[in-house]
């Protein structure tokens, strides 16, 4: 095996921030196919969720043209550098049947949890099933420090759409610094660091830990029902904290791509578009180092919540209202100001895409190596349309999924792309959603 | 009348850094003072028409200043809040050997006798030299002096030699007396500042029946804008040739070569231009008048003081082509920029009002408030804030009233005694025979003009008392300055000699609603 | 789910408390004893298994272990449920990213509160030695104010288990304590407010709230925050369930400085003022507003309140129409009025001259400027809404299933130029006219006050008309409204509402109806005093009942890991 050194950082000013762009795999760890580490562990898939609020306009976003090399149209411009490795979903629905249309909430409900919510509204609500980023965690992350990293660009913690089932979302990461001391702080343990000594202050945290689970017997006795299953749920989590505890107290697998940068400094944090924006590629960077380094292995962002208030300071009204109160211009055909915070929403999941697909590994890159489901809460939000829903899919998983084409559900329910996505990572899972959104036909044209 | 806006000005960041360095340069070393204003001078056989009483027969010097190498006066209030209660004494020597400059008019009788006496190259014995203790304070003190103060320093210069160099141009005659020894002849030295006190000038609130309305002032400059094309050009700051143009020819190449490629005059150097490398801001009559340019305009914003016909603003043909003392030039910006940084808030409070359009009667309060201004993220000074009124004696005593009347919704005042306008840094302004005109905007606002006579003298040193560098970042000389505000004296006649002290000026104001406290008591 | 009192019996109580207010000036006001007659019983509900929010636990740390702890760490943001956050308390659940949060804290908390010097010590073993009574005894005590109540021997053992092995691998007695108070810090029993039942001796059959259980609500009610040490040897003895010794804890409660804190949370959690952390407006357009001005908005109303209800004890109602207030230095600029000079320093009492458009809490920016969803102007809709749900009680339902927005978006008109001529639109569509009716009436008569509580006759040059109805009855303005609901009985009503649930942790159901009436009728007997409804509540059997807990039957989900792991 030849010598290796340590490369340099590689440092990039990413709209004013300095942020350092990670590494390759280097290709010394791949076996001969550039395909699986040397040890013969496959490179892990990964997978996240990309949301952003209110919509597109049906004739600027969708194409025309379906299968491999679909046309481009304005709204979709960001991602064309990326084209082959999207794939776009059309006439895929949230079919509600007889349930209430809940604005800016039924519809991403439908696709992520793969059914038709009961309650709620523009500002959160219930959901009756975990949303899918849940159940591939629970699937993939259990061999990583953490499970999954939630995060949102506008500076609100309620802001996420990754639940259990019930009325508390996890709650999201906001603030970079923050997001940067929890995974590369004190605890983080570099995987490329020769020695390693297990910490006793980290077995006995864990031995509190599991000391804690001995309440729940006494506790599950005295409460009622409804209330069992939170105790249930507190304890899972801690034994999800213990088990992340307990990666601390392993080896890691080195992983060459990991090199930790400097913290980021503090920025302003808040809805106004750039300021989001910036936020994003800030927080974005922090989740590939953060993947790269294997400290996880799912994530879910959200630009902002579904009722968007995205807004340019000194203008009065936000996104969301724009869309219901801005006329549509009669000579251009849509609404001049919601439509530049469609186009600044596609840009951002263009920014995503790029710093995924800017990670090097074995032959091809993180964003090959991942599943991406972005998606919004309406088709046109100014109507709260909730017919063919915008879907996207980046990345192939290692070649498992067919990337790069535009494909039409011709009215099906919009839980087949998430039961094609459980089954292309491996889930047992036959068939998923619930009532009229309950399907166990998945998109077979995109499955390897 | 339309004034234009010229977005000239340096950096105000660099600017005060630029402030900050040279003031802590220059805090340890000891400030040297000068002033521009009569001083007196008695040597035996030298006959003099000084007018005052007490110094009849005396010569007098048009300006001065101690040390051979007078430094940069402190700016006093930069880094903490400023003390405006200070008096401070005069600077001249404890003992000898040392020197005096002063400058002579050249229109004097004294002149051809002191000429002979410096020519003959004779010691004198003794001189005696009077300055006033007033004029002798720093530039930015008002308070009243200390009882045992004298009108007027005296000294006995001891073994006197006299220098006397020669510009032929020049209005002033310089002369560098060097001394031996020095006796104070009616003060001691007073190496610190010593605090002093002050009376209100005013009772507030005053008794007066009808609406009041309070404004905080958010703009207070000297009403010299003059659009662009006004000026033919604007003043410039002195060159190198100005430096070079009084030094004998081989000193002059000496020095150029010595300096080499290694760059431009400094301007602490640069004030040392004059002849005998003598101290040219301080003493501005002694090299010749570069001129100064003036705006070509028939007309300029400001009051008729003097009741005969047109516009007394004559401050406006000396300032209105001086780059840094335009609206958004240097010294304005910074005043304003600091009001809300620990400096008094000037408020203006009208009472008395039973009719806002048309009301023969109303009063206008000068006053001062230590609550800051408070300003909006776009730096606009934000409005209806209330300002507690200041008891401290150092703004109390500058508290002003005036009498005033309202025509169709413009109101104008009488005259009064005098104004006295703190600012943030390094001027004071007092104006002599305030008077005001307001309007009311209709969003809430006002705008309004204070004109009045500033003492002509007080307004070039505090152009200048830093000695040298605002020619610089002002960008004007300050002989230029000098001869044209003596030109320009239009006011504050003096009693004995008839000569005009004061400069007719006038003032923007601009001011914000604002609020004092509502104690429930008088209006 | 009942919401709020049939409006049938709403008009019975309107009479029924005028005719009370007539009895009550005649008799003494805290006389409430005299007036127990038997009050009809409650719901008999689960007990409760409520998170502490932010607040609680940080003052619970601070009653515990000193002023001096700092809290570290992110808590969760707060979610309401059913009009309360203390109702969202009961529902919330815990993520894997908040656990390690808490377990931070916990091990923050631990290593200060042993270094600080609160934890006596009484005893010092030797190096290497480990005093297990001694353990017990610190580590009991402690546990006794975190559980908020004394630990069982099992408990305690484990506790000292960690404690012990703690102690050991740092050779270190102290470090073992800390440990063991970090376990304790870590458990629900401190995090939730555990509640158990037991069977009621007094009612065979019955089932009431475990002594420590009450003890915590009634604590919890009065002054947020964990019992004291007195309260819970109260508790332990037994007094609780005497009513003249419950009645002298509550009293006690009651006339403490703490009591104004239990006060100021109930009405932060009533009045929504969670929306005030991170509420953001534009600048540009406002340009006086900035957090600190957001801050001082809440703070006044919160002052006002106490001030009106606690100091004074007055009545609840006039909170809609006191001009008395309190005022500093940037909501005196808000309100373009002089403030006294103590006032441009800091807080100064204020009352509003009669020509001023102010009187009410409605009419301050505490209301006015709360809406977190609408930085550049104000919104008639969810102001409408906020008095809705927030003063009265009526949840303003979502929009129906078969609603088509298409026909609601008419493409070609422009934008209006008041928001009364922007909302007609929804008025005139069936669809959307049964929710805006609701809202929309109350908040257009509102618009006089921009978004962040100017006063403003005009919007975009157009007259703003301020006219609306309430109960069928026409007003005009901002005090008009005031006046409308000062008359209106379900204002009252739903504050007792409001505290009832806020004291059991749920939303009133249909079986406790009844005493929701009773105590309504009590509190306009009580001239609307809300201490005397705070104590009405703190003393009341309702707040001490509870259901036997049901059987575990139903395989959980962790039970499935510890199975396959």
């Amino acid at each position: 095996m030849s010598h290796w050194t340590r490369r340099n950082l590689l440092r990039g000013m990413m709209r004013g921030s300095a942020v350092v762009v990670g590494l390759p795999l280097l290709d010394l760890f791949l076996d001969g196919n550039g395909e699986a580490l040397a040890s013969g562990a496959p490179i892990p898939t990964r997978f996240g969720t990309w949301f952003w609020g209110c919509g597109v306009n049906t004739a600027r976003w969708f194409p025309s043209q379906l299968g491999k090399g679909y046309d481009i149209k304005p709204e979709l411009a960001p991602i064309a550098p990326y084209r082959d490795k999207v794939s776009v979903f059309s006439n895929f629905n949230c079919i509600l049947d007889g349930k209430p249309n809940l604005v800016h909430w039924s519809g991403v409900m439908a696709t992520l949890t793969g059914a038709a919510p009961l309650k709620g509204g523009v500002a959160g609500g219930t959901s009756e099933q975990p949303t899918i980023d849940c159940l591939v965690s629970d699937h993939i992350g259990a061999g990583t420090r953490f499970r999954s990293l939630e995060l949102a660009c506008t500076g609100q913690t309620g802001v996420s759409y990754s639940m259990r089932a019930g009325s508390t979302v996890n709650p999201s990461e906001v603030d970079p610094v923050q997001l940067y001391r929890r995974l590369f702080g004190a605890e983080f343990q570099d995987p490329n660091k020769a020695e390693f000594k297990p910490d006793p202050a980290v077995m006995l945290r864990q031995s509190v830990l599991s000391s804690v689970k001995d309440d729940r017997d006494e506790l599950l006795r005295s409460l009622g029902s409804a209330d069992r299953q939170r105790v249930d749920q507190y304890f899972t989590s801690v034994r999800q904290v213990e088990q992340q505890l307990g990666h601390l107290l392993e080896k890691p697998a080195p992983a060459e791509a990991c090199v930790v940068g400097r913290e980021p400094g503090k920025a302003e944090l808040g809805p106004t578009w750039d300021v989001a924006m910036r936020t994003h590629d800030l927080l974005g960077q922090l989740a590939v180092m953060a993947l790269s380094c294997n400290q996880t292995r799912v994530f879910n962002m959200a630009l902002s919540i579904a009722g968007s208030n995205l807004r340019k300071a000194g203008d009065p009204v936000a996104f969301h209202e724009l869309t219901h109160e801005e006329p549509i211009d009669e000579k251009l055909g849509y609404q001049p100001k919601s439509t530049f915070f469609i186009e600044r929403s596609m840009e951002t999941f263009g920014s995503m895409l790029k710093m995924m697909d800017g990670v090097k590994e074995g032959a091809g890159t993180l964003l090959d190596n991942s599943l991406i489901l972005a998606t919004s809460e309406s088709n046109f939000a100014k109507i709260h349309s909730v017919d063919n829903l915008p879907i996207m899919v980046a990345g192939s998983a290692g070649g498992k999924w067919k990337a790069g084409q535009h494909i039409s559900g011709n009215g099906d329910p919009s839980s087949r792309v998430g039961l094609t996505i459980q089954q292309v990572l491996g889930m047992p899972v036959t068939s998923w959603g619930d009532g009229a959104m309950r399907t166990t036909k998945p998109i077979s044209e995109v499955m390897a | 009348m339309a004034f234009g806006r010229f977005d000239g000005g340096i950096g105000l960041r660099a600017v005060f850094a630029a402030m900050l360095a040279l003031a802590s340069t220059f805090a340890a070393a000891p400030a040297t003072f000068a002033y521009i204003g009569p001083s007196y001078l008695r040597s035996e056989g030298v006959a003099g028409d000084a007018r005052p009483a007490d110094f009849a027969g005396w010569v007098r010097a048009e300006s001065n200043y101690w040390t051979q190498r007078p430094e940069l006066q402190e700016i006093r209030g930069i880094r903490d809040n400023k003390n405006d209660l200070l008096f401070t004494g005069p600077q001249a020597p404890a003992q000898g050997p040392n020197m005096l400059a002063i400058s002579i008019s050249k229109a004097s009788p004294s002149l051809e006798p002191l000429m002979a006496l410096c020519r003959s190259g004779n010691t004198i014995p003794a001189m005696t030299y009077a300055e006033s203790s007033e004029l002798a304070r720093h530039p930015q003190e008002h308070g009243p002096a200390p009882r045992d103060v004298p009108a007027f320093y005296q000294y006995a210069l001891r073994q006197v030699q006299l220098a006397c160099p020669v510009v032929p141009g020049a209005p002033e005659q310089a002369f560098a007396i060097h001394f031996a020894a020095i006796d104070w002849l009616n003060y001691r030295p007073q190496p610190a500042p010593r605090p002093i006190t002050a009376a209100p000038a005013l009772t507030w609130p005053g008794h007066t029946s009808g609406a009041r309305r309070t404004f905080a002032i958010s703009w207070f400059a000297a009403a010299v804008d003059a659009s662009l094309g006004q000026c033919p050009r604007m003043n410039t700051k002195p060159s190198e040739a100005d430096y070079y143009a009084l030094l004998p020819r081989d000193a002059a190449a000496r020095e150029r070569a010595q300096r080499g490629a290694g760059g431009g005059i400094g301007p602490d150097l640069m004030a040392f231009r004059g002849p005998d490398r003598m101290h040219v801001t301080l003493m501005p009559g002694i090299v010749s008048d570069p001129g100064n340019v003036a705006p070509h305009s028939a007309a300029a914003p400001g009051f008729d003081l003097d009741l005969r016909d047109g516009i007394d603003n004559q401050l406006f043909t000396v300032e209105g082509c001086v780059e840094g003392l335009r609206r958004r030039g240097f010294l304005p910006m910074i005043f304003n920029e600091g009001r809300a940084v620990g400096r008094p808030t000037a408020l203006l409070e009208v009472s008395g009002i039973d009719d806002p359009q048309n009301d023969d009667e109303v009063f206008v309060t000068f006053l001062y408030s230590t609550d800051p201004l408070r300003r909006s993220p776009a730096k606009t000074v934000l409005g209806d804030y209330t300002f507690r009124v200041a008891a401290d004696p150092a703004f109390t005593q500058d508290f002003a009233r005036f009498r005033g009347r309202i025509v169709n919704g413009v109101l104008t005042t009488e005259p009064a005694e005098k104004l006295h306008v703190h600012e943030v840094t390094a001027i004071e302004t007092t104006i002599w025979k305030p008077r005001l005109r307001i309007q009311f905007l209709p969003d809430g606002r006002m705008k309004g003009l204070i004109g009045g006579y500033l003492d002509w003298r007080r307004r070039f040193t505090w152009q200048v008392f830093r000695a040298s560098d605002y020619e610089n970042t002002i960008g004007m000389q300050a002989p230029a300055l000098y001869n044209a505000l003596k030109r320009a004296a239009d006011g504050l006649a003096d009693p004995l000699t008839g000569e005009l002290n004061g400069i007719s000026a006038a003032f923007d104001i601009e001011g914000v609603p604002a609020f004092t406290p509502n104690e429930g008591t008088a209006q | 789910m009942m919401a709020k009192i049939k409006s049938g019996r709403a008009f019975w109580l309107a009479s029924a408390a005028a005719g009370l207010i007539g009895l009550a000036v005649i008799a003494p006001v805290e006389d409430v004893t005299a007036k127990s007659t038997a009050a009809p019983s409650v719901a008999a509900a689960p007990p409760g298994f409520r998170r502490l929010n932010e607040a609680q636990y940080i003052r619970s740390v601070e009653q515990i272990f000193g002023p001096a702890i700092k809290v570290p760490g992110r808590f969760d943001p707060p979610l309401r449920e059913q009009g309360l956050l203390a109702i969202g308390d009961a529902t919330v659940t815990v993520s894997a990213s908040g656990i390690e949060q808490y377990e931070l804290r916990a091990r923050e908390i631990a290593a200060q509160a042993m270094a600080g010097g609160k934890v006596s010590v009484p005893c010092s073993p030797a190096a290497g030695a480990f005093d297990a009574a001694c353990a017990g005894q610190v580590l009991g005590r402690f546990g006794r104010l975190l559980y908020r109540r004394p630990l069982a021997n099992t408990e305690l053992s484990a506790v000292v288990a960690i404690a012990a092995n703690a102690a050991d691998v740092n050779h270190s007695f102290a470090k073992g304590l800390e440990a063991g108070l970090s376990r304790l810090l870590m458990s629900p029993n401190f995090i939730f407010r555990v509640e158990r039942s037991v069977a009621d001796p007094r009612a065979p059959g019955g089932y009431r709230l475990e002594d420590h259980a009450l003890a915590s609500r009634i604590s919890f009610l009065l002054w947020d925050s964990s019992p004291d040490e007195a309260m819970l040897d109260a508790a332990a003895r037994g007094d609780l369930r005497v009513p003249a010794k419950l009645q002298r804890q509550v009293d006690r409660m009651l006339a403490s400085p703490r009591y104004e804190q239990g006060v100021r949370s109930f009405f932060f959690d009533m009045f929504g003022y969670e929306q005030f952390r991170g509420l953001a407006k534009d600048q540009a357009i406002y340009p006086k507003f900035n957090s600190e001005l957001a801050r001082d908005a809440q703070e006044q109303t919160l002052r006002t309140i106490v001030d009106l209800l606690v100091t004074n004890r007055g009545d609840y109602r006039d909170l809609f129409s006191t001009r008395k207030t309190f005022i500093n230095r940037g909501l005196g600029a808000l309100y373009k009025v002089p403030v006294s000079a103590a006032g441009v320093d800091g807080w100064a009492p204020y009352t509003f001259p009669v020509d001023q458009p102010r009187g009410g809490i409605l009419s301050l920016a505490g209301f006015l400027m709360l809406d977190p969803t609408h930085e550049g102007r104000s919104s008639p809709t969810i102001r409408g809404k906020t008095v809705r749900e927030l003063l009265l009680c009526q949840p303003v339902p979502q929009p129906p299933p078969n609603v088509n927005f298409a026909l609601v978006q008419d493409v070609t008109n422009p934008l209006y130029k008041t928001a009364r001529q922007r909302l007609t639109v929804h008025q005139e569509n069936p669809a959307c006219a049964g929710c805006h009716a609701l809202t929309d009436p109350i908040g257009l008569s509102l618009e006089n006050y921009d978004a962040v509580g100017n006063f403003r006759t005009h919007e975009n040059d157009a007259k703003i008309d301020a006219t609306g109805t309430f109960e069928g009855k026409p007003y005009t303005g901002l005090t008009g409204l005031s006046q409308r609901l000062r008359e209106s009985p379900e204002v009252p009503a739903c504050v007792v509402q409001r505290a009832f649930e806020y004291g059991v942790g749920r939303p009133a159901a249909g079986g406790d109806a009844d005493w929701l009436e009773f105590a309504v009728g009590q509190f306009a007997s009580d001239r609307f005093r809300f201490s005397a409804l705070m104590r009405r509540i703190a003393t009341s059997p309702a707040l001490a009942a509870a259901a036997p807990p049901g059987p575990v039957t139903t395989a959980l989900s962790y039970d499935k890991h510890r199975r396959n792991r």
